[in-house]
């Protein structure tokens, strides 16, 4: 089983004065990453923005293992970002949980923060998009981001997709009624959206005309 | 202080996050802060320190990450009132 796992911060809605707040940060960040940041970011990044980006890796990271974990319950002190560098594109690094080592990527943008996670260091299988909505209630964002999705892989699959809730509480994609191998995250905050999936080996041989689309 | 009554103040720390009165004014034990009140989980930390500063207490970071429903935030609460 594959799974998938993001986060968007809207920096508009972030508080950073409350951010910059010991109190605040040190629930987020350890003091290793504290001083990482001090060591390699400061010159780069504003500290809020670096907490939230911890944030957003941490939270992806515990969306991804929490298919896995059902009990798992995201204490982000004790989930640790390594190696963490920009490519000129996106930050990327790794982040463990427990026993379990993930690759990050994320995207910083003037107004959002988006992450994402995965098994592999190679991303090219992992798809994601970004969106804005108007409205700030989370049922409308809910439907706003499932209907990216279903507009993007309506491209792949000519029947219409539904999008629904599994027993697990994490979204599933059916086709005909029929769930697909193809794990998918969704992320909302602020004015933005965000969902991402992943190709697996067997969605790859069950629909090889992916790579037209993506 | 009584469950019952840290349960009605909380609804004005869950407040500020939350834009579905309908489950605020119907707090019970089993409310759920993200899956409910349909909270953001980036604003948990920022329920945990307002809670601190209502009640004047410290909370750990274990007794944090259960503090994901109504009643374990009373049962947090309750315990670290009782530990003053």
């Amino acid at each position: 089983m594959n799974s998938a796992g993001n986060d968007i911060v809207a920096l508009a809605a972030i508080d950073v004065a409350r951010t910059r707040q010991p109190q605040f940060y040190s629930r987020i960040i350890t003091p290793a990453e504290q001083e990482l940041y001090s060591l390699n970011f400061k010159d780069q990044l504003a500290f809020e923005h670096f907490v939230w980006l911890a944030w957003s890796v941490k939270e992806s990271a515990y969306k991804f293992l929490k298919r896995f974990e059902p009990q798992l319950v995201f204490s982000p002190t004790r989930m640790v970002t390594s190696g963490l560098h920009f490519t000129g594109e996106y930050f990327e690094g790794t982040i463990r949980s427990g026993d379990r080592l993930l690759y990050s990527q994320s995207l910083i943008s003037k107004e959002y923060i988006f992450s994402m996670v995965n098994r592999e260091k190679d991303f090219s299988d992992v798809c994601f998009e970004i969106g804005q909505v108007d409205s700030i209630e989370p049922e409308d964002q809910s439907i706003a981001v499932r209907e990216l999705l279903v507009r993007k892989l309506s491209q792949i699959y000519p029947e219409s997709l539904q999008i629904v809730k599994n027993s697990n509480g994490w979204p599933v994609i059916l086709d005909n009624g029929e769930e697909l191998p193809i794990p998918v995250s969704f992320t909302h905050h602020g004015h933005f959206v965000a969902y991402t999936y992943h190709l697996s080996l067997t969605s790859w041989k069950a629909y090889p005309h992916h790579a037209e689309v993506l | 202080m009584t469950r019952q009554e840290i349960l009605n103040e909380l609804k004005g720390v869950f407040a500020p996050y939350t834009t579905n009165k309908e489950a605020l004014n119907n707090l019970n034990d089993q409310t759920d802060l993200i899956a409910d009140l349909k909270i953001n989980s980036a604003n948990l930390v920022d329920i945990i320190i307002d809670a601190e500063a209502k009640y004047n207490i410290e909370i750990d970071y274990d007794s944090a990450d259960k503090m994901l429903n109504v009643g374990s935030c009373i049962d947090v609460i309750s315990e670290k009132l009782n530990q003053k």
